[in-house]
């Protein structure tokens, strides 16, 4: 637990105190939901919440009560007080869930209070963007599921077919860096030396994307090291300078 | 929501002096909400905290102090809503924003455990004159807005350790700022949120523009469609290597006697604002790395005359958890003031500056005339809506604003 905290309770252990004096009341006025069972069971995470992992002889065979609250706490191991706190109130929660109704912390408060800026991203907003459709060649190849593509294959999609930017679907494996597809595209026969709309070759996303296994697969599946996009540049130009491959 | 959530949800936003979403407009004159009061009114003796806890002062230009309230923020302030990043303002921004001309440390807001001497929160305000209301429709066009000018605070960093968010600490915090600024005759806030609290002035959006998409994919800030390409949407952001505005460079403190005209002359067109003295613009404008980049345009055929004004501040945040990555450098459009120059070609070497210098994201709201680059230059839509406030203000009949009508840009 957060040691600096020390002298002021933490939510964590506001809540377990909550619950911890909730069971109090209930187990005196007899509420039949609490088994000897269950009783035990919270015994072990209170010990463990409060004084940490259990210590000391297991009491005497005759001490069957003593034993068998032993027992709980020791099963606990090295369950830290924090987590022992949590599951304290979790297992109550399931057991009587009326327990911390009205004391309910807003997820405003758990995220960080109430003024100050917002953190934003794209992530969430471009998901509507995703075209429509069933899943294209192209796609699963991006996805890595070879199966999906061997699948597509034998379903007779052709292995070069051409998205809006003449991309094939060895592309999208060199673009994603999936190997496996790759080497299962060109095993059926894909154009290792298939050019986009702006001549770029599967080794030259390999190349721009930082994928040297794909590049390397490529390369020893024949694909042609000279040829130069419309920009003039070669898949070896466009390579990470950490490939050292510029200039060879 | 029902009445009765409402008011649970606001239980203290609705004792304050805010515009409340149950109020007519109607006849509400323009103006403060509360009775105006005089300093001698205001209560003498800070707020009571719950037992073991104490207020303190957050003394910034104490290294040692400003690392406590970096640490504060970095490890408990803002999130995204799935805790993939948090904001990790660095401690010589907060020095920039927080120590700025006429800051007051007593504004400088810290509550700690008294047994450990452990900062658990913090709220911080600085003094701003800001420009709101006047005529309607000024917005783009141009025209002086009019308006009333207020001297007010911004309300900021406002911050409760995560393990102690049940104390209900924030709106003794808030209370306290306001009685601390109340103390120094101010009687307004502009401030904003990312929630919905009573009652916006005005709602804006976050646009954002890879600079390093790779990285942006990879860390879950934005993401691939499956029908693109990484090697596209490299080649898509790919910015050039240097600014196009030939005689722009960085702005230095001997500019901002030419900056104040250029600066509040642009500004007067909004009807929510700052109006800058000559201190402040050389304050805010200035150049410190990893903090706040400014840049002017200098006339190459006229030295010595200030055309245009662009520029942008760091905020990163700490990437949780992801195994290679640990900060998001994000830039964020802050004022830019067009003149000789195309907005566009000014935020567009914005960019250019910010991508060289490393930055991840450059990040703009939809305020100013942000909207007229935006498409343009390659900005999507974020998740992220900021809300503004204003404390103890209002408009006639309790009228908001477009994002096209403000010019504030808080950080």
């Amino acid at each position: 637990m957060d040691d600096v905290l020390e002298g002021v309770a933490t939510d964590e252990e506001d809540i377990f105190n909550t619950a911890a004096s909730f069971l109090a009341s209930a187990v005196t006025t007899k509420d039949a939901r609490f088994t000897d069972k269950l009783k035990l069971q919270f015994y072990g995470l209170y010990k463990q919440a409060t004084a940490g992992k259990c210590s000391g002889g297991r009491p005497a065979f005759w001490d069957v009560a003593g034993r068998a609250k032993w027992d709980a706490w020791q099963a606990l191991g090295d369950l830290s007080k924090e987590h022992a706190m949590q599951r304290y109130a979790q297992l109550l929660g399931e057991v009587a869930p009326e327990w911390n109704q009205g004391g309910s912390r807003d997820t405003q408060a758990k995220r960080g209070g109430t003024m100050g800026p917002v953190f934003s991203s794209l992530a969430a907003a471009e998901e509507d963007e995703d075209a429509e459709g069933p899943e294209t060649l192209h796609e699963v190849a991006g996805q890595g599921d070879a199966e999906a593509v061997g699948r597509m294959l034998e379903a007779g999609t052709p292995v070069d077919e051409r998205d809006e930017q003449g991309c094939t679907a060895l592309h999208f494996a060199a673009d994603r860096g999936s190997e496996e597809v790759a080497r299962l595209l060109l095993g059926a026969g894909a154009d290792v030396n298939a050019v986009d709309e702006d001549g770029q070759t599967p080794l030259h996303y390999a190349a721009v994307t930082a994928h040297r296994e794909v590049y390397d697969l490529l390369v020893a599946a024949g694909a042609d090291i000279s040829i130069q996009d419309s920009q003039g540049q070669t898949a070896a130009e466009a390579a990470p300078e950490a490939w050292g491959l510029k200039g060879a | 929501m029902d009445k009765r959530q409402i008011k649970e949800k606001y239980a203290f936003w609705g004792t304050q002096p805010v515009a409340q979403f149950s109020e007519a407009g109607g006849e509400a004159p323009e103006g403060p909400i509360d009775v105006p009061k005089t300093v001698a009114e205001v209560r003498q003796e800070p707020y009571t905290l719950p037992d073991s806890f104490e207020w303190c002062v957050c003394d910034l230009r104490d290294d040692a102090v400003a690392h406590e309230v970096y640490e504060l923020l970095s490890n408990n302030y803002v999130e995204d809503d799935d805790n993939m990043f948090r904001f990790n303002y660095s401690s010589g921004f907060l020095k920039w924003c927080l120590l700025c001309p006429g800051h007051t440390l007593d504004w400088l807001v810290g509550v700690r455990v008294k047994a450990s001497r452990r900062l658990v929160g913090f709220i911080s305000a600085i003094p701003a004159h800001i420009r709101v209301g006047g005529g309607p429709g000024a917005g783009a066009e141009g025209g002086p807005a009019g308006g009333r000018e207020v001297r007010m605070v911004e309300i900021n960093f406002l911050c409760v350790h995560k393990k102690l968010r049940s104390k209900r600490l924030a709106p003794v915090l808030i209370k306290e700022i306001t009685r601390r600024v109340n103390l120094r005759d101010i009687w307004q806030a502009a401030y904003t949120a990312g929630v919905l609290l009573p009652k916006p002035l005005a709602t804006c959006r976050y646009f954002h523009r890879s600079l390093n998409p790779r990285k942006l994919i990879d860390v879950g800030f934005s993401r691939l469609a499956p029908r693109m390409t990484m090697a596209r949407t490299i080649k898509l952001y790919k910015l050039p290597d240097e600014p196009l505005t030939p005689g722009m460079r960085e702005a230095r403190p001997e500019d901002a006697p030419k900056l104040v005209p250029l600066l509040n002359d642009y500004l007067a067109r909004y009807r929510l604002t700052q109006v800058f003295n000559e201190e402040e613009v050389a304050h805010w404008f200035q150049n410190i790395d990893n903090v706040v980049q400014a840049f002017v345009v200098e006339d190459p055929a006229a030295p010595g005359s200030l055309t245009d004004l662009v520029s942008f501040y760091a905020l990163p945040s700490s990437i949780l958890g992801h195994p290679e990555h640990t900060e998001l450098r994000a830039a964020y459009l802050y004022y830019t003031v067009p003149g000789a120059t195309p907005l566009k070609q000014l935020v567009n070497d914005a960019m250019i500056m910010a991508a060289s210098k490393g930055y991840d994201v450059f990040n703009a709201l939809d305020l100013l005339q942000n909207e007229l680059f935006l498409k343009d230059l390659k900005f999507g839509a974020g998740d992220g809506q900021l809300h503004y406030y204003l404390y103890n203000w209002r408009l006639a009949g309790n009228a908001s604003l477009t994002p096209q009508e403000v010019g504030l840009v808080l950080m």
